[in-house]
């Protein structure tokens, strides 16, 4: 059974009328999120990116600042790219967990998230390498992930995983970005253990469904750097959004 | 150990707040196949669409490529330079692992080098530069050459530390009165000063570097005079983000951390000065001179950006140009949005060009056209062209000006494009102007310039007057593809120009598109196939079985399969039996579409067959239409000038149709005509299979609604409950909610 995993699940006074936590992907670019309200938003930032290469494993950390008040929740999250044409070995799986592993000994983090789109063929060695993280991680450092769509259907194969939580992506869908926008993709669609709390959007797309958002723990993806003024926007457009639908 | 190896530093956070781009979150991406002018004048690099790029073919220069492109066009077309473009070095992921191979040849001895150190605000930077290790390889072969292996091993030691390891003896007195060599011991006092400067103890780093280089007899003196003011610059960020951490408010912290930041970079400058008085010191001069630009970058941006403009102006070689393009670049891109005026009243000829030539408001206009006139430099009269409105006052001398760039110049095709642009966006005689582009489209060569070629060839369909025209300028070369660059250019691969895809899409009627399908004359046989089916599909989403027959036999004409698989509909007589045949065809198609799209541009161009399932679902038009439509809402007007070729009440039809169309979710609709085909032919021995692929539909197709998992349930039952020993039953294990 997934844990809730985030403390924005248990605010006192969630930022959202719907009472939902908030999570704001910041990617790689310069981010200030010190405009954020204690208790307001969590923020998930892009900590590294992992790619595999020739069956080297090659990091790179994050480059550019994020700029947090120590009250924000934070969430590291790891990009893996995989580049070389075949799954990725044993031996990259746990270069690429000790790698994870040691920048987050360093952070003051809530939670570690790992982002990679892991074909059916790299799914055996995901595993692997999400089983070594979880061992190399601290007690008490959750871990989750993000799932493609597709992987949070109920049963998923995801559910073997040794995590907190997973967060289905809900853009970038392709001719399926139909189905989640109209709620057409089947009862057991989000149902998956580990995505019961979560869900991810973006700010360039049209929202999903508001029933695959609602009473979830919502991470916000956008294309540009985080203001005051567009995550108030944000924040307006997805509850009115889940609102409207409840009506 | 000529290099030196605190070359240059732009890897801290505090040069990149400049730079800000849209990111994108992870795919699914679909190929975006590049060829219509507007797309090609949105791209940044000219490089993603023209492989001999050069001062001398620059092809049509945009407003929107980067800056450093735009001044090798300007310096091709005002010099005549071939190619004066330094693109940006990139760091050498394998820089050190060369050291680590050149210490392997002294020791067995493990190590590991972590490039990166933690900076603040979870940042990281590139704590050693390539040159460290360019520099400690050569010093390494250096001292091979007179160290003997023990001094070696020392050194060695030392020098891994320097490179972060924590278990030498660098810093270990009593062992260091045990070093005799003194350039040993020269060396090491090096070491310890670097290895404080990337431990980030940068006080007690200034301090040892200070005294190397008060040291006339030390062979490190100049770099370390050199390597003080580099760490008064490292210092100077280190006290940034600690001033900065101060402060609540982010504005105020910014500000007063920039003030202390600065001071630190103004004793750096001293330091650089004083090197570059020295003439002891004149092999690190080179460094020092850049390393103050890079501190006028930050303290006096004007005065860097003018500075760098003076040497994109005059040099000679692009091994002049140093870190002057990227400076020029970030700070022009600065200035144009903070101060244009700065721009206007100080900038060089380059930079005031620039402007003009990206002026989308066209403020700048008479000012382009005066400089054109009073220099006659040909970038001017581009600038010109591209901004001036139709009512100048300087219209007749610039158009003037037009046929005097002779073909040899590398501006030739940009004088062109703009010229023929300004009168057709000025109310130029189209006739006229479609037939002075049809002469001069025969001067391109689509094979050397395809990018040109299309935009040339857009300008020509928007001067037609017919329909007819204008569809015969509608193929483009694909000159790009945009979602992944690495994958090359895309062959001689020809596609319709988005704009009358759109087109045809919104404006045109069932009846307009059966006279395009009837016809062998327009367009290459693997768009008109896809045109075709496309109207294949309308027709029979629309009820029309006689349009949909006229189709169907116009495919089957060159393509054996499709033939045989076409008769059954074909040959059907009854409407039932026909609705069942077209359905059990289309679900033997999964790629049907009925749009003309990016989806349909991807089976033209990379081949797809029709009857392979897509697994991203773009199957059974999986295209909820009526998003689509809001979605392209913005870009109607592109197309709004090729209403005029159509009767009046024709593009009206269309949109009623669409409507229609809008409404069916593909899965119900093949579903449909399949259960009620099976209803009353439980003995035809097709239906099996086409209540299995109907249920498929419902799982596969892109576009659902409310209603498909009922037909998805209906189909199911149907089969499994009349042919329960099929092997298309067995093959539907499941239906699809």
């Amino acid at each position: 059974m997934a844990i809730a995993l985030t403390t924005a699940k248990i605010l006192a006074e969630p930022f959202l009328k719907s009472k939902q936590g908030i999570i704001l992907w910041a990617w790689e670019r310069h981010e200030n999120l010190l405009f954020l309200k204690e208790g307001e938003a969590e923020v998930a930032f892009l900590a590294g990116t992992v790619v595999f290469e020739n069956s080297d494993t090659i990091f790179t950390p994050r480059l550019q600042p994020l700029i947090v008040a120590d009250c924000t929740p934070l969430t590291a999250v790891f990009r893996i790219e995989n580049l070389q044409g075949f799954p990725p070995s044993l031996k990259q799986a746990e270069e690429s967990a000790d790698i994870m592993a040691k920048i987050c000994s360093r952070k003051n983090l809530a939670a570690v998230q790992v982002d990679f789109d892991a074909r059916v063929s790299e799914r055996q060695f995901y595993g692997i390498l999400l089983k070594n993280l979880r061992r190399k991680l601290s007690h008490g450092l959750h871990l989750y992930i993000t799932a493609l769509a597709s992987w949070s259907y109920k049963g998923s194969w995801i559910e073997s995983l040794p995590l907190n939580g997973a967060v289905p992506m809900l853009f970038r869908m392709g001719a399926d970005g139909a189905v989640a926008r109209n709620g057409l993709a089947g009862e057991s669609f989000m149902q998956s253990l580990l995505c019961l709390e979560y869900a991810g959007v973006s700010l360039d797309e049209p929202l999903p469904h508001a029933k695959y958002l609602r009473n979830r723990v919502i991470f916000i993806f956008n294309p540009r750097p985080w203001t005051r003024e567009n995550l108030n926007e944000a924040l307006l457009k997805i509850e009115k959004h889940i609102m409207e639908d409840t009506k | 150990m000529k290099r030196f190896f605190f070359a240059a530093m732009f890897y801290t956070f505090s040069l990149n707040i400049f730079l800000s781009f849209p990111l994108s979150a992870c795919g699914p991406f679909f190929p975006d196949y590049v060829r219509t002018a507007e797309e090609i004048s949105s791209i940044s690099s000219p490089y993603t669409y023209k492989a001999d790029f050069s001062g001398v073919s620059p092809g049509i220069i945009f407003p929107s490529w980067r800056v450093s492109y735009l001044y090798q066009a300007y310096r091709g077309m005002t010099k005549g330079d071939a190619n004066m473009l330094v693109l940006p070095g990139s760091a050498d992921a394998s820089a050190h692992m060369d050291w680590l191979a050149a210490r392997k040849s002294v020791t067995d001895k493990p190590a590991e080098v972590n490039r990166w150190a933690e900076g603040e605000y979870y940042a990281y930077f590139r704590n050693y530069l390539d040159d460290a290790f360019f520099t400690a390889v050569n010093t390494l072969n250096e001292r091979k050459k007179v160290f003997t292996r023990e001094e070696m091993d020392i050194w060695l030691e030392g020098q891994d530390e320097v490179f972060g390891s924590s278990t030498g003896r660098l810093f270990d007195e009593e062992f260091e009165k045990s070093v005799a060599n003194p350039l040993l011991k020269y060396d090491r006092q090096y070491q310890r000063a670097a290895a404080c400067f990337y431990g980030r103890r940068y006080g007690e780093a200034e301090e040892r570097f200070r005294k190397i280089a008060e040291n006339p007899e030390h062979p490190w003196k100049a770099y370390s005079a050199l390597a003080v003011g580099r760490t008064l610059i490292r210092r100077a960020n280190f006290e940034h983000d600690i001033e900065f951490k101060k402060y609540k408010d982010s504005k105020e912290g910014r500000k007063n951390a920039l003030k202390v930041r600065d001071v630190w970079l103004k004793r750096a400058d001293g330091q650089f000065e004083n090197v570059l008085k020295n003439i002891t010191f004149k092999s690190v001069h080179p460094s020092a001179e850049r390393l103050r630009e890079y501190i006028m970058f930050r303290l006096e941006p004007r005065r860097r950006m003018l500075e760098a403009e003076r040497v994109l102006l005059s040099v000679k070689h692009p091994s002049e140009l140093g870190w002057d393009l990227r400076d020029f670049s970030i700070l022009y891109g600065r200035m144009r949005l903070e101060d244009r005026d700065f721009i206007l009243e100080e900038g060089g000829d380059f930079s005031q060009w620039l402007l003009a030539f990206q002026d989308e408001k066209g403020k700048l206009a008479d000012f382009a056209a005066r400089r054109y006139l009073e220099k006659k430099s040909i970038p001017w009269l581009i600038a010109s062209l591209k901004i001036m409105p139709a009512d100048s006052p300087y219209r007749e001398e610039i158009l003037k000006s037009v046929p005097e760039i002779p073909e040899s110049s590398p501006a030739y095709l940009s004088v062109k494009y703009y010229s023929f642009y300004y009168l057709l966006k000025s109310g130029y005689d189209r006739k006229k102007l479609a037939g002075e582009l049809d002469s001069f489209l025969q001067e391109i060569d689509v094979k050397k310039d395809p990018a040109a070629w299309d935009c040339f060839i857009g300008l020509r369909m928007r001067a037609s007057i017919t329909i007819e025209d204008a569809l015969k300028h509608s193929l483009r070369k694909v000159v790009a593809v945009s979602y992944d660059i690495s994958q090359g250019f895309p062959g001689n691969a020809v596609l319709l120009d988005k704009d009358v895809e759109l087109f045809f899409n919104r404006y045109l009627p069932l009846e307009k598109w059966m006279e395009i399908v009837l016809r062998d004359d327009l367009f290459t046989p693997a768009i008109m196939k896809q045109v075709r089916f496309t109207a294949f599909m309308r027709a029979i989403l629309l009820d029309d079985f006689s349009a949909a027959e006229k189709a169907a036999l116009k495919l089957s004409e060159n393509d054996s399969r499709v033939r045989e698989d076409f008769r059954p509909f074909l040959d059907s007589r009854s409407l039932e039996q026909k609705s069942f045949e077209a359905a059990f065809f289309i679900l033997h198609y999964p790629r049907l579409n009925v749009l003309l799209d990016s989806a349909s541009d991807e089976i033209i161009v990379e081949k797809l067959s029709l009857s392979s399932r897509d697994v991203y679902r773009r199957n059974w038009w999986g295209t909820d239409m009526a998003w689509e439509a809001a979605r392209e809402e913005n870009e109607l007007s592109r197309v709004e000038y090729m209403l005029g070729f159509l009767p009046e009440g024709t593009a009206a039809r269309a949109v009623e149709e669409n409507k229609l169309m809008s409404a069916i979710a593909a899965p119900n609709y093949l579903a449909q005509a399949v259960i009620k085909y099976a209803d009353a032919n439980l003995k035809d021995t097709r239906v099996p299979e086409a209540l299995h692929l109907a249920v498929q539909a419902t799982r596969y197709a892109g576009f659902k609604d409310e209603n498909t998992g009922g037909y998805s349930k209906m189909a199911f039952q149907l089969l499994h409950t009349k042919y329960p020993d099929s092997e298309w039953t067995k093959k539907t294990p499941y239906w699809y909610r």
